[in-house]
């Protein structure tokens, strides 16, 4: 089952994002601040990260650099779900390596679209991820 | 006084009184140190002049015995045919030769152009030039002309000569001594260039050194101003620069804060237009939409609420405050809200505060709240005032997160909140203690913090100044515990043009008594504390400087009980109703007389 991390540290922010995708059957794990984000990223190591870049700790953007500096983490696709909302904000989403940059207020059946949309493609490269390495993983992402 | 005069000059004149006086005192000084050298030298010169003069004179030849005793009319006759010439030079004018005396070695006058000067006596021994002259040397001398052989002189005007005394020798023999007089003008006049030269040099040098000190001090001044206009610049564009940042900051800040409740709203009412949701799911996505709702308003009302009191538009009605009563009441409102009781301790006796009762309450009402959201492990939450240095301060206690040191200059500060997990659970807007301090401050009080540090609670201080009550005078004391009625009674005798101070207790009416030096109390009876009858008691206490009391009842008294008031000093009873201000009115009005067909009176 695909697994999805959500990471905001207003509970009112997981508990949409939650009732967004539940309907979908993802396994949800659930982080309130980046510290333990990243904690929950090295143990789990969900198919798909949705960050909120304020947070205490680690911030969404330190965590992108960190999943993509990480061979471990390599078939992690990350969505940063932020307030931040500013080209200059957007710009710098993606210059940290996150593959989907939405900002608040988002509507969740979006945000379900573009989860299922990455939970797919972790579907279809589900067996050859396995053994190919972070770095090939990433290019295929990139190539898109 | 001279002072203050050279001060209303102008600038340059004062630079010119100052230059003046120094050049004419720098100048005479050096022309007097000048001047006796020069005075000498013409002395001398002057003196070897009049010697020559005189010895050209008195080429023909004297009888020596002419000049010995006794000085008959025969020798001084002899002597003026012979000194003829000699008095024709002393008469000359421009000579600058005012007298000529021969003395004979006796101190006998033999001779002098002057006739009543002749046949005086100047002892030798009573002038020293003389002396040294019949001595055989010649000297001269300045002389006052304070002598009575000159004595005509004076009257001529002249107060001072060059005397020179010079030997009389005939045939290398000393036979007697010339006394000549000379004019001291050409010291005078050489005294007078010597003076006016220098000291006009002077003074023209000073005036020129401080015309090129002004000109080099309006330089510098310019230069100043130029730079200080500069530096002025550069701060105002730097105070500029910090304004904008913080309006970028706050509209980043709101921006984010906006942003988040919005979501919710627009999430969840989202989902519930577009998906099948069970009748529980509904439920929970409308509390929590309007949990959101409830948040943004908040959120809103503070920062309006912030803007208004920052800009000064929220006036705050100060006024003579119990804070006691205040802080029981804020924690009681507290207490229903959290999650454990909160101890009250007042500590001696609070003096009234000068404040806005309802700003302080949400004052009171934000560092509660906080005190309860911020310790979420439980703990205590304390509050205590105490009077110290003309303020009243209040502290809040907790045994709660606490806080970090490096937060503590920014705590007060618009949206600022302390960035840690334990806290990003606790909801709240980063307005409330902005709020507080924004209040505090308008009431010329101060809003601090302490902590020891995460995890060793926080206590949260604000002062508030004690009120002035000393010069509180009012026409009609209240002694009244029931706001509404006392609040309905003060605007009916206001109507009626009386002043209104108010006490809720009977001691707190006695304490006031002397600073109102009311013309009138009107008293209740059922107080909290003492009842109204002590007040009448104390009163009886106070010898002629006692007020009139009137009572006012909520029910009506049998007769006795009415009676004994009366007995008491109360010069009426009342029964409470609107319309009692009109009565009360007219009694201050009667001087403290009740009228007879109103009320119920004896």
């Amino acid at each position: 089952v695909t697994k999805v991390l959500i990471a905001d540290d207003d509970v009112m922010m997981r508990v949409l994002m939650d009732a967004a995708i539940e309907a979908d059957g993802y396994e949800v794990i659930e982080s309130e601040n980046g510290d333990e984000a990243w904690a929950l990223l090295r143990a789990h190591r969900p198919e798909i990260a949705l960050l909120d870049v304020q947070m205490s700790g680690r911030t969404g953007l330190e965590l992108t650099s960190q999943i993509r500096q990480d061979p471990a983490l390599a078939g992690t696709a990350v969505i940063i779900v932020s307030a931040k909302t500013g080209q200059g904000d957007v710009a710098a989403g993606y210059a940290a390596g996150a593959d989907h940059y939405v900002t608040k207020p988002f509507s969740p059946n979006a945000l379900a679209e573009i989860v299922r949309g990455f939970a797919a493609r972790a579907d279809r490269s589900g067996a050859e991820v396995t053994r190919t390495t972070g770095a090939q993983r990433r290019s295929q992402g990139r190539g898109r | 006084m001279v002072l203050a005069r050279l001060r209303s000059l102008g600038l340059m004149w004062r630079f010119a009184l100052v230059g003046a006086t120094v050049g004419i005192l720098v100048g005479a000084g050096i022309a007097r140190y000048i001047e006796s050298d020069l005075t000498d030298m013409v002395l001398r010169q002057t003196a070897a002049r009049a010697i020559d003069q005189v010895e050209l004179g008195a080429q023909g030849r004297f009888d020596p015995r002419d000049l010995e005793a006794p000085h008959t009319f025969d020798k001084t006759f002899r002597l003026a045919l012979q000194l003829a010439p000699l008095e024709a030079q002393v008469n000359r004018k421009g000579s600058g030769l005012l007298r000529l005396h021969v003395i004979a070695p006796d101190g006998t006058i033999v001779y002098s152009d002057d006739m009543t000067a002749l046949n005086m006596v100047v002892r030798p021994e009573d002038s020293p030039p003389l002396r040294t002259a019949l001595a055989g040397e010649a000297s001269e001398s300045v002389s006052d002309l304070s002598s009575p052989r000159v004595a005509r002189l004076r009257e001529q005007g002249h107060d001072g000569a060059l005397t020179v005394n010079v030997p009389f020798r005939i045939d290398g023999k000393v036979v007697g001594a010339y006394e000549l007089y000379h004019d001291l003008q050409p010291v005078q006049a050489i005294r007078r260039r010597v003076w006016g030269a220098v000291t006009g040099g002077f003074v023209l040098l000073f005036l020129a050194l401080l015309l090129v000190m002004r000109g080099a001090a309006a330089v510098i001044r310019r230069h100043r101003d130029e730079r200080d206009r500069l530096v002025e610049g550069a701060g105002e564009a730097a105070a500029l620069r910090r304004m904008d940042a913080m309006k970028n900051e706050l509209i980043s800040v709101v921006n984010h804060e906006l942003r988040t409740p919005l979501t919710s709203i627009v999430g969840f009412t989202e989902l519930l237009l577009t998906r099948e949701n069970s009748a529980a799911r509904q439920r929970q996505f409308l509390e929590l939409l309007h949990q959101e709702g409830v948040r943004l308003t908040t959120l809103v009302d503070e920062f309006l609420d912030l803007q208004r009191i920052e800009s000064g538009r929220q006036k705050v009605v100060s006024a003579p405050i119990d804070l006691g009563t205040l802080l029981r009441r804020a924690v009681s409102a507290a207490e229903e809200h959290a999650d454990r009781p909160i101890a009250l301790e007042i500590h001696g006796k609070l003096p009234l505060v000068q404040a806005d009762v309802d700003r302080v309450r949400q004052v009171m009402a934000n560092l509660l709240s906080n005190a309860n959201k911020y310790s979420p492990n439980g703990g205590e939450i304390r509050v205590e005032a105490r009077e110290c240095a003309g303020m009243v301060q209040i502290s809040v206690a907790d045994q709660g997160l606490g806080m970090p040191s490096e937060a503590m200059p920014r705590l007060f500060e618009k949206f600022f909140r302390i960035d840690n997990s334990d806290r990003r659970r606790i909801q709240g807007t980063g307005l409330g203690l902005a709020i507080v301090r924004e209040i505090v401050q308008a009431h010329g009080g101060r809003a601090w913090a302490e902590s020891p540090g995460l995890g060793a609670g926080s206590t949260f201080y604000v002062s508030l100044p004690v009120a002035d009550t000393r010069h509180e005078r009012a026409d009609v004391l209240l002694v009244e515990d029931d706001a509404a009625y006392a609040t309905l009674l003060e605007s009916e005798l206001s109507a009626q043009g009386l002043s209104i101070a108010r006490a809720g207790t009977v001691e707190e009416g006695l304490e006031k008594l002397p600073g109102v030096q009311p013309r009138l109390v009107v008293l209740d009876l059922m107080l909290p504390g003492l009842r109204g009858e002590a007040f009448l008691w104390r009163l009886r206490e106070l010898d002629g400087t006692a007020p009139t009391v009137v009572v006012v009842t909520m029910k009506e008294l049998s007769a006795a009980d009415e009676r004994e008031l009366l007995d008491l000093g109360a010069v009426a009873v009342i029964r409470k109703a609107a319309g009692v201000g009109r009565e009360v009115a007219r009694i201050v009005e009667r001087g403290g007389v009740p009228t007879p067909t109103r009320g119920r009176v004896t």
